[in-house]
């Protein structure tokens, strides 16, 4: 990224920095003091975890950083019921989560979230669910994304869930 | 120069139990098939020899574990597939990944082994063993008889799931090592049962990038197995020990030196064989059985039956009372058969009856009406026709010209006929 800054000037006479801080401070406000949905963040470490030929890890040979707390707003779709092999072996699937954080949440907590990390959701007290990064949300150039197109300002992450085989924390 | 580190040094050739354990073995070999019949091979062991087989072979290993196996045929009862899966599931109740199932397609089609396809119709039943039996008195047997098993088709889908390629290649290679050969077997009951790789399927996962993503194959099997059920055993007694009786003597004489045919009147033929007497047999056989005795010579001499010699039905043993002198010549003629056919067709048969003389008659009665006189003697001296008896053609009567003096025992008269049968 190019260390030159340029400022956004566009729907200057009717929106600039100071509206969009305002902006961004309630909707912090909303999401972190009054939604409080808290995740973990396990960042994968790729430089310490196995991988063979195959780019995959054993179990418990998945290194991350440190887990990093960060707030977002949570939506989990509903789970499928399938089977395995023609309606026999059946489970049930818990749905994909879907996260959006504020990118200026992640610049406060230092975190990059990529595609792969792990992420636990305490779904109760004692039970905290694992998904997987499918998609990073990096890309923020749409409208959704922009406020109106001013500045890009939060990112939705996909997530799908992982079984404990694959992985399950600390 | 060292020896090679992998040659086996030893080789262990006891057995791997001794004593009493290799007794209890032997004892479990014998008796484990005690009821002489081979045991029911049906559908439900067929599927519990291919869940064995999959358990014992196809088992890898991952993370230095053995990966799950779901150890039951997965069917349509929904808790039954629960109640089997509790070992290996997590708070969702899902089953954690690797792990091993075996499916069994539902239709069980006729077989395909070519060596019981239909060779034999009707189910019907066929000699396999025989057993003794003892009611108590007799050695009898029973004949065990079983119809020929009916071959089947089972198609077993055995499906692995996994998260890691390196799970997948871990099953793959238990499967090829083991049908290397196309086919490998499982042992039901002590059957051995083709197992042959059909083909191999990918239902991975991994398309949905926006989905969970696991690793799903397919590993089709075919066993071609042999129903066998003992409802259509059958057991049927077989002969029983007859009650057999021979008569044994050290005396009796072997085959004659002469054997000799006649054709008399009527096509009527007579054997005549000749034995020598050595002073000891009493007992002389001849070489068919005696239906007619007409006469027994001593040197030329006719004997008397009831007291020279005995004749007992119609046996061929002739029993003298007194052995024969020695160097003596006996001449036995008789006839194995009672039937006749006449040269114009007409049947005959003989018949023999023994007459008692009564004191001034002349003429007697046989038992049937006469065709024909073969031989009449009277005390043992042959008489000739009209010049001692007559008769009429078809009737029962013989006149006799002459009777002898009355005696102690009496003389008796043995008339030979034909009769019309």
């Amino acid at each position: 990224m190019s260390k030159k800054k340029q400022p956004i000037n566009r729907m200057g006479k009717f929106f600039g920095y100071d509206d969009f801080n305002l902006e961004l401070s309630m909707g912090e406000e909303w999401l972190h003091g009054d939604m409080n949905f808290t995740l973990v963040l396990f960042r994968v470490d790729r430089s310490k975890s196995v991988d063979d030929v195959y780019g995959e890890s054993g179990k418990g040979e998945i290194k991350f950083f440190s887990p990093v707390e960060f707030k977002g707003y949570v939506q989990i779709a509903g789970p499928d019921n399938k089977t395995y092999s023609n309606g026999l072996g059946r489970y049930l699937e818990p749905g994909n989560m879907t996260v959006s954080l504020y990118k200026h949440h992640m610049e406060e907590k230092d975190i990059e979230i990529s595609y792969g990390d792990y992420i636990g959701y305490y779904e109760t007290e004692d039970r905290v669910r694992y998904y997987e990064v499918a998609n990073d949300g990096k890309v923020t150039s749409d409208n959704k994304h922009t406020y109106g197109g001013f500045k890009a300002f939060y990112r939705t992450i996909l997530c799908t869930p992982v079984s404990e085989d694959q992985f399950k924390g600390m | 120069m060292p020896l090679p580190k992998k040659v086996k040094k030893d080789i262990n050739v006891y057995p791997s139990k001794t004593l009493l354990e290799r007794r209890e073995q032997m004892l479990e070999e014998i008796t484990n098939q005690d009821t002489n019949l081979p045991e029911s091979v049906m559908h439900e062991d067929l599927d519990l020899g291919m869940l064995e087989f999959v358990k014992e072979h196809l088992r890898f290993k991952s993370d230095g574990k053995y990966v799950n196996f779901i150890e039951k045929i997965l069917s349509l009862q929904r808790w039954a597939e629960l109640s089997n899966t509790f070992d290996f599931i997590n708070k969702d109740e899902k089953m954690q990944l690797p792990f091993i199932t075996v499916v069994r397609k539902p239709e069980v089609p006729y077989g395909s082994n070519p060596a019981l396809q239909y060779t034999i119709p009707d189910r019907q039943s066929f000699f396999y063993r025989r057993i003794s039996t003892w009611d108590g008195n007799r050695l009898g047997a029973d004949v065990y008889k079983i119809p020929q098993p009916i071959p089947v088709d089972i198609s077993f889908d055995v499906v692995v799931v996994c998260n890691r390629m390196r799970e997948l290649n871990g099953f793959n290679t238990k499967v090829m090592q083991k049908f290397s050969s196309r086919q490998s077997y499982t042992v039901v009951k002590g059957h051995y049962i083709p197992l042959v790789l059909e083909s191999i399927s990918d239902q991975s996962q991994i398309d949905s990038i926006e989905g969970r993503r696991f690793y799903q194959q397919v590993y089709s099997f075919q066993m071609q197995g042999f129903l066998i059920d003992d409802e259509e055993f059958e057991i049927v007694p077989a002969i029983n020990r007859e009650l057999i009786m021979m008569e044994l003597g050290a005396d009796v004489k072997g085959n004659s030196s002469v054997n000799t045919f006649k054709t008399i009147k009527h096509n009527v033929e007579i054997n005549a064989e000749v034995f020598t007497g050595d002073s000891v047999t009493t007992t002389f056989k001849v070489q068919r059985k005696v239906n007619n005795l007409f006469f027994v010579e001593l040197n030329g001499i006719i004997l008397v039956q009831g007291e020279d010699y005995f004749h007992n039905g119609n046996s061929s043993n002739i029993i003298f009372s007194t052995p024969p002198p020695l160097d003596s010549k006996i001449r036995i003629s008789y006839s194995f058969d009672n039937n006749f056919v006449d040269i114009d067709g007409s049947r005959l048969s003989l018949s023999k009856d023994i007459i008692e003389f009564e004191d001034g008659v002349y003429e007697y009665d046989l038992s049937k009406p006469i065709h024909d006189i073969i031989l009449v003697d009277v005390g043992g001296m042959i008489q000739l026709e009209n010049d001692y008896y007559t008769f009429n053609i078809d009737n029962k009567k013989l006149t006799v010209n002459e009777i002898p003096p009355l005696s102690t025992p009496p003389v008796k008269m043995s008339v030979v006929y034909l009769t019309k049968s």
